[in-house]
């Protein structure tokens, strides 16, 4: 209890802070969806008094540094964001991790049904990506967001049977080599950004969506098993710094995508201690 | 050491020493869905199988997927 105390107390004195940097979230328009990134590397000591007894919990479960500081920057960074948007304290955003099907606390972070916000969060190398848009009525969204770091070692292995459908396969292998790195993270990044919209996750096989060729604006073709579903969700292709590859599905009225560098907010130095 | 060890560690980049039925998505963060998928792969090429949706889907620890193989009649 004591510990819990001492958190809370340390955290609340941060708020005046906190809203003091409030105005480094510009405001989340209706028909907006805003993508924040960072890097790992702005990870710090109290990024880790923002999350709760969940967080904390999951947090000590990785047995790596590197991987800690990943999730502690995701969450920190979802909290920062959310909470700027919902106008209350970082640590008092109500994520709710309940996987859906086992009831343990490492499912896809999410606000309550009835939160007038949508978000997905996505990090991979040194890369962490928060999308987060309105849903509420006149605007209902679901959002996902994937970052990738292009590896070219995966991309000539057999993932590509598994990630896509017969008709992509094709496509796949008429590109040269050379293209061909680029070309299966930009469908597996598309396909897993609809997949985390939709809340699908790798509970539905890859292979069941078809999408544009990766080269053409990103498009879903065709869902087998949900005939009709193309036309309600739209794909945008994200850049953040070479090397990787991005993007995001929105579900529902589509939104302008507007990219934010979170380097100040979670920088924010003149808020480390020590 | 096991096959099954060599393509964990191989794929998620951790040392074979840390190899152990619990390692598994919460535990190590360089299991994402992507390395997942390709570690699956691995494990079709690897021991000549084909899994089901079913089984790409449950095996989320080294355990599991241990599992899943012994059920195919492959003692690891």
């Amino acid at each position: 209890m004591r510990e819990n105390d001492m958190t809370v107390m340390t955290t609340w004195d941060l708020f005046d802070d906190l809203l003091a940097c409030a105005p480094e979230v510009p405001e989340l328009q209706t028909d907006e969806c805003q993508v924040w990134w960072t890097s790992l590397a702005h990870c710090a000591d109290w990024h880790t008094e923002l999350l709760d007894q969940t967080e904390r919990l999951r947090r000590r479960q990785y047995l790596r540094a590197a991987d800690r500081d990943r999730f502690t920057m995701g969450a920190a960074l979802t909290r920062l964001v959310l909470a700027a948007h919902l106008g209350i304290h970082p640590a008092s955003v109500p994520l709710d991790r309940t996987c859906a099907r086992c009831g343990a606390p490492h499912g896809r972070p999410c606000l309550r049904a009835d939160a007038p916000l949508d978000f997905s969060i996505s990090h991979s190398g040194d890369l962490i990506a928060l999308a987060v848009t309105r849903n509420e009525a006149g605007a209902r969204r679901a959002v996902g967001v994937d970052v990738e770091q292009i590896s070219a070692a995966i991309a000539g292995e057999a993932p590509v049977d598994i990630a896509l459908s017969p008709a992509e396969v094709v496509e796949f292998g008429q590109l040269s080599i050379t293209a061909r790195p680029m070309a299966f993270f930009r469908y597996w990044v598309r396909k897993e950004a609809v997949l985390k919209a939709t809340g699908d996750g790798l509970r539905v096989p890859m292979t069941e969506l078809t999408l544009s060729g990766p080269d053409q604006p990103p498009r879903l073709i065709a869902w087998q098993g949900r005939p009709g579903f193309s036309g309600s969700v739209t794909i945008h292709d994200l850049e953040f710094k070479p090397g990787y590859a991005a993007a995001l599905a929105i579900i529902g009225r589509d939104a302008v995508v507007s990219c934010h560098d979170a380097a100040v907010l979670v920088g924010m130095p003149r808020l480390s201690h020590g | 050491v096991s096959q099954l060890a060599a393509i964990v560690s191989d794929i998620l980049g951790i040392p074979l020493n840390e190899v152990n039925d619990d390692v598994r998505p919460a535990t190590v963060g360089s299991w994402t869905s992507l390395r997942h998928v390709q570690l699956m792969a691995a494990v079709e090429e690897t021991y000549g199988i084909k899994l089901a949706a079913r089984e790409l889907r449950s095996a989320r620890s080294v355990g599991k997927l241990r599992e899943v193989l012994q059920n195919k009649g492959i003692e690891i």
